[in-house]
């Protein structure tokens, strides 16, 4: 598998598309069209900035708090697997009321949905690890598929979107306990 | 979208201090230089020779707040602290050897003598066990590395002799040798004796080239990288065995097979991961607490001595090349932890008997002859990196 395949799946189960569907439903039904469109499009613009910055500015930040990249990979794992763990059992993910209107794009689509705590510690440690371009192209795809699936009329996918949801949880979980793993076996 | 976003930050906020304390605290490197690191092994080889007891014995444990010494002994690390002082003189600081020689004719006279071998026997219980022979023969062959005197070849002989006793078709080793039944006994495996006798057989390769010691060193050194983990139900594998790395090092040219390279990085990886954990640690009661008390120095010492072992493998060999650098960093930082926890002169002197204080490690209150041992072996084998690294920033 290649570098960016690698990626593309870690950032699919970490920012997983099908679960930001199923957060945003309750404020996504009060939503027309050109509403709808819009806060996607806010939504993943300010999600995209977060992980741009976190993948850029990932060394800094561990610098500062003094803390070994490998190291990091055991306290990104357990952010990614207790996320993971969250989107099987089909929990909800932020606390208050979503905003109505468009501002819902940015509370709660842009954070906590797309910008989630798994996916910007996992922006974190791979764009420290893998280097931060390579990180964002990987993520560029899986915030698109939110995106569009916020954007678009999926009412009707709902069951689907929920298993999906279910297993890129349980894939996020996979990817979180080898995470640890290497976090654990690294030099 | 205020409150909503507050509480979403609250939330995530709660688990990064939880991350922070419990998983990710910041990690404490001291810097140190290479002249801190061997002046340090040098106080650590001061405190070994104030330690000595006129028969060559050392204090084998030191109480520094009941100032009591304790009763028992323990030949294999007689044998392991008496090695270390030798290895320092081979390292060039010869000031160590009136103090080891003392302590080696300690050795001799503990001696057991049977057929064309001999071992070295435990004073306190009277066992033969593997790693106090091999430690001893380690020992001889760095204090012939260093003086190149051949005073004693009869001894390292029959040494030599005794492990291949015990070394099995496997490569592994017996670790104990029952006098009584007259024969080692089968049952019993040593997971340090292993790794020390394996050393032991890489330098008698280095000293005498022409008697066919490689074979049986790679015998164990195929033992150790394939099955040793599995085969002595070791958990969590690899063993963090810094006497194998110190054979694989000293095998580094022969050179090593692919399985002995996979070990050694699996080495690497353990013992770097080893020492991230403990820069994590405090002195303090929430630190012990939350990540355990501060290892002490015949644990971390160990540690850094099988990184720096495996740094001159990653020096001279490509398949390692890629982890010399992390290598280094985890050596230099277990150096640097050492140096600065090592007990002050001034410290020392607020003491009661500050000669056994000044240069010592302690770990609640209480040092043990083998904390000075490891610490000096890790900082003398640790000071070229520390130079290396001094050089490159220049």
């Amino acid at each position: 598998m290649t570098d960016y395949l690698r990626l593309l799946v870690i950032f699919l189960a970490a920012i997983n598309p099908a679960a930001v569907v199923g957060g945003i439903r309750p404020v996504r039904a009060t939503w027309d069209n050109e509403t709808r469109r819009k806060a996607a499009v806010a939504g993943a613009a300010i999600a995209l900035a977060l992980f741009a910055v976190a993948a850029a500015a990932g060394q800094r930040l561990l610098d500062f708090l003094v803390v070994a990249p490998e190291t990091f990979r055991i306290a990104a794992g357990i952010v990614m697997a207790i996320s993971g763990g969250m989107a099987v059992l089909g929990l909800r993910t932020f606390e208050g009321d979503p905003e109505p209107g468009w501002r819902g794009g940015l509370f709660p689509l842009a954070m906590p949905l797309m910008a989630s705590p798994a996916a910007l510690v996992a922006a974190i440690s791979y764009g420290v690890d893998d280097g931060a371009s390579k990180t964002l192209n990987a993520m560029l795809v899986p915030l698109a598929v939110a995106t569009a699936l916020v954007a678009l009329r999926v009412e009707r996918w709902q069951t689907a979107t929920s298993a999906i949801s279910r297993v890129l949880g349980a894939l996020l979980v996979v990817v979180a306990v080898g995470l640890i793993i290497e976090g654990v076996r690294a030099i | 979208m205020k409150r909503g976003l507050a509480g979403t930050f609250g939330l995530w906020a709660l688990v990064a201090i939880g991350l922070r304390a419990v998983v990710i605290p910041g990690e404490s490197c001291p810097v140190i230089s290479a002249d801190a690191a061997l002046a340090a092994a040098s106080n650590s080889e001061n405190w070994i020779e104030r330690a000595q007891r006129p028969d060559g014995s050392y204090i084998y444990e030191y109480d520094r707040e009941t100032q009591a010494e304790a009763p028992e002994y323990n030949s294999v690390r007689h044998a392991g602290v008496t090695m270390s002082l030798y290895q320092l003189a081979a390292g060039g600081e010869a000031k160590g050897l009136p103090t080891a020689d003392r302590a080696l004719a300690w050795e001799i006279a503990h001696l057991l003598h049977h057929g064309d071998w001999v071992a070295l026997k435990d004073s306190y219980d009277g066992s033969v066990e593997l790693g106090a022979s091999a430690l001893m023969l380690d020992g001889l062959l760095q204090r012939r590395f260093a003086t190149n005197d051949a005073s004693h070849d009869d001894v390292i002989h029959g040494l030599a002799r005794f492990l291949l006793t015990l070394q099995r078709p496997d490569g592994s080793f017996l670790g104990v040798y029952d006098e009584d039944a007259g024969a080692p006994n089968p049952h019993e495996l040593s997971r340090y004796g292993t790794g020390e006798a394996f050393w032991a057989l890489t330098l008698l390769h280095r000293a005498f080239p022409d008697e066919g010691w490689e074979k049986p060193a790679r015998l164990t050194a195929d033992y150790l990288s394939l099955h040793r983990d599995e085969a002595e139900h070791l958990k969590f594998p690899p063993w963090a065995d810094q006497w194998a790395a110190y054979g694989l090092a000293e095998m580094a040219s022969w050179p090593l097979s692919d399985a002995n390279i996979a070990y050694a990085r699996a080495l690497a990886e353990r013992f770097g991961f080893l020492i991230r954990v403990e820069s994590q640690r405090r002195d303090s009661t929430v630190s012990k607490l939350l990540h355990g008390r501060q290892a002490r120095a015949a644990g971390m010492g160990t540690w850094v001595e099988g990184l720096d072992s495996i740094y001159r493998i990653a020096s001279s060999d490509a398949r390692l090349a890629d982890v010399r650098g992390k290598v280094a960093e985890r050596a230099v930082c277990g150096a640097g932890m050492l140096t600065t926890r090592q007990t002050t002169p001034k410290a020392a002197a607020a003491r009661p008997r500050p000669g056994l204080n000044e240069g010592a490690w302690f770990t609640e209150g209480k040092t043990r002859m083998d904390d000075q041992q490891h610490a000096l072996s890790a900082l003398l084998n640790g000071a070229p990196i520390l130079a290396k690294q001094a050089k490159a920033t220049r």
